[in-house]
Formats: structure tokens, sequence, C-alpha cells
């Protein structure tokens, strides 16, 4: 475990003081990044505020535990997001290389975009299940919690042997959209 | 193997019975395709779990993220401006645009365009036709017959909420507006998958009926997440306006 796992800490009990410190040591460095390739502070700001937010999701279990300089991590997270925001906007494509005013050790590097991979993955997934249909979110979203699926398909008016076979269909619609996603279709 | 989805759906929430438990790692062990898929299902129940368990404490840590973000930054929104102008020019004359169609009726919102009755089957093979049948005439506009058809349904099994709900669709379907606001009102109330959209369609027949307070009672109950939410807010305004 690296010693900046106290930043992930931070976000994982939104602990105030801690989240203020990642801005004081982090947020000039994104902006700095972010204006070098077309953007400005506010987007610098919005770009930072999405990357917590993920990093905080990613991390929401407990489990996660980082390899690499949390700012190497943020940074490599960032960057990501603000290629893509360039690349949506067309007349404003990338001029400069990302990488400018950062130098991370070979290995840093290495681990931070197999995290970054990893979250585009979970984000990824979560946003296929919001393109299917309303029954297969609302089901697939009411089993992954700890209640009991007998007690959901009473919930949720359905028989238990309706939502059983109903959840695996919903489940094996998810594995294929998400597999046919470019995102996880280049790693095959 | 039969049911191969259920089986490791099944696996992963551990409801198997020991024989079937066992039987089910022998394949996994021996089958490839099998072992890949549910390494994939168990990434995407831990990745779902995960992620649907962090949503709760999302707004208030946004409000700790946009405090520090504010103390640091102040209080930009520069982008946000920028775009609003850029954009401001072309909206309008778009605005204006719509303004004209929809005053001409091109544009014209269809309140009672009804989603189609899935037909997959899921029961025993009497039920299973007529669900069939339902479903068929119901997606081919046959009102009369799918109302009938689902009565059939319901007298054998009226805790389904589906049956109700698509023989409340039907009479929309039908123009029946009283029959419809019958049938949708326990859908409307419940707290089953159907209940958001049964509430956008009860807003309908109650409008059709005069029934103007309690029709947007229920438009105002569609909740966001619902595909009909859009639509209900837009009833909702027609109607209060």
């Amino acid at each position: 475990m690296h010693p900046d796992q106290r930043f992930i800490n931070y976000l994982q009990h939104n602990d105030s003081r801690g989240i203020v410190e990642i801005y004081h040591l982090y947020a000039d460095k994104i902006v700095r990044m972010i204006r070098h390739n077309n953007g400005d502070e506010a987007d610098a700001a919005d770009i930072l505020q999405e990357a917590l937010i993920d990093i905080y999701r990613l991390s929401a279990d407990g489990k996660f535990v980082l390899t690499c300089p949390f700012e190497a991590f943020l940074v490599t997270v960032c960057k990501r997001k603000w290629f893509n925001v360039l690349k949506k906007k067309s007349g404003n494509p990338v001029t400069k290389s990302l990488d400018d005013g950062f130098t991370f050790e070979q290995n840093d590097e290495t681990e931070a975009n197999g995290i970054a991979d990893q979250l585009e993955r979970e984000n990824t997934v979560m946003q296929v299940l919001e393109t299917m249909g309303s029954t297969c979110r609302d089901i697939i979203k009411a089993c992954m919690g700890k209640e009991h699926q007998e007690k959901i398909a009473e919930q949720l008016g359905l028989t238990y042997a309706y939502l059983r076979k109903k959840k695996s269909e919903c489940m094996a619609q998810l594995g294929r959209l998400v597999k046919a996603h470019p995102l996880f279709n280049r790693e095959q | 193997m039969d049911n191969y989805f259920e089986y490791i759906q099944d696996y992963l929430d551990g409801t198997l019975s020991p024989e079937e438990h066992r039987r089910f790692e022998h394949e996994l062990e021996h089958n490839e395709a099998l072992h890949s898929e549910t390494a994939h299902q168990r990434t995407l129940r831990d990745t779902l779990e995960k992620q649907l368990a962090a949503i709760p404490m999302i707004p208030a840590l946004k409000a700790t993220l946009k405090k520090a973000s504010n103390q640091h930054f102040g209080n930009k929104s520069k982008r946000k401006k920028i775009t609003t102008l850029r954009w401001l020019a072309p909206v309008a004359v778009a605005a204006s645009l719509l303004l004209v169609y929809n005053f001409l009726g091109w544009f014209a919102t269809d309140y009672e365009a009804l989603p189609d009755m899935p037909s997959s089957v899921m029961r025993g093979t009497v039920e299973e036709n007529t669900i069939l049948l339902a479903a068929e005439a119901y997606n081919a506009e046959d009102y009369t017959r799918s109302i009938d058809l689902l009565q059939t349904l319901m007298a054998t099994d009226s805790a389904t909420t589906r049956y109700s709900y698509y023989l409340g669709l039907s009479y929309i379907g039908k123009k029946d507006y009283g029959q419809a606001a019958e049938r949708l009102q326990s859908v409307a109330e419940g707290t089953s998958v159907f209940a958001d959209d049964a509430r956008y369609f009860l807003a309908v027949a109650l409008w059709r009926l005069g029934k103007i307070e309690e029709a947007v009672y229920q438009a105002n109950r569609v909740s966001e997440t619902s595909e009909y939410h859009g639509k209900a807010e837009k009833l909702r305004q027609k109607l209060t306006n």
C-alpha cells in the first residue's frame, strides 16, 4: 500500500480537511495541465471534481489499495477526462501532448494507468446499465443490494421465479453489452 | 448446459443445492467458456454492488468538494457562462422555430403512445400461450382481444402486476379511460417496476376524463428515473398553464 492511501481515505470518509489538502496540493497542477491543452481554470475545477468523485466510487467499498503516488493517479484520471472533453469538441483538437509538465517514475505511470483503466471499465459498466430498458435496470439495481431476493420480488410485484429468470436474462444482456463496448472489445 | 445464465447467477448468489454446486464447479473446471463467462459475471456484480452502494454518499461528497473547490478557485463558472452565450443565439432561433412548429402542431407530443408488451415466455404452458397471444394482440393494437386475454390471465392470477399494467394500457389504447384509470390506479400505488410508468398513463387517463387536478398529481409522482418523466412533466405543464 502506498503512503498516499490517506488521500483515498479522505474521499471515502468525506473528510473536509483532507479534501482541502488534496485541492491545496494538486489543484494548481491540474489547472496547469488543462491550461496547457486549450482549457482554463473553470474547466480544471470541473475535471478535478469529476475525477475525485470517480476515485471515490472506485474505492467506496474500502478494498481499493493505491499502489502508486496519488498525484500520478489523479493526474492520469484528469488527463484522460480532459482528453475525452477535447475529443468531443470538434474544431478544438488536442494540439500538445497531454503529458506536458509531469514526469513520473515509469513504474508509477504504469500503475496509475492500470488503475485508471479499471476506473474507466467500472464507469463503462454503469453507463451501459443506464442504457438498458427500465425493467432490467430496476431489477439489476434492486438485486445488487443486501436484501433477500424473495423480498425484492415482493417489493417489485413479481414472483420469485420470474425475478430470478428475468435477473439472469438481464445480467446476460448486460454482460453482452459490456463485452461489445469498444473499451472492453479492444482488450480482447 | 441448459439455463446457462440462470446457473451462473444461482452459483454466484449461492442458491444452488450442494449437489448442483458440486456439478457446476466440476463443469467450471472443464468448460473454458463457462469459466470465462462466470468470471465476467462475477466482475460485473462486484462492480455493480460497489458502485450502487456508493451512490447515496455522492451528494454529501459533492458538497464537500464544491466547498473546497470554491475555497481554492473562487466561484468560477466561466465555462458555463461562455457556453451559454455561445449557444444562446442559435438556441433562441431554434426555440422560436419550435414555437412556430408547435403552434402548427408538427411536434405535438403523443401522450398516448404505448410501449410494447414484451412477449418473452416466463411461465407454464397454458398461461404461457395466453401471455404470448395477449402480447401479440396488444402489440398489433388489437386491444379488444388483449383485454380479453389479460382478463383471462388475471382471473387465475390477479397478483401479477404486469397483467394489470398492460390491461390498463390496453384500455388506454381503446380510449376507455375510465377502465384504464381503474386498472392503473393499483399499479401506480404499488412498488413494482411498472409503478412509475403506470402513474404517467394514469395521469393521461385522468386528464382525458377531465380530472385535471388528479392528473397533475399523478404526473408529479413520476420519478426522474422513469423514461416517462419528460412526458409527465410536459403533461403537467400543459395542464397547469
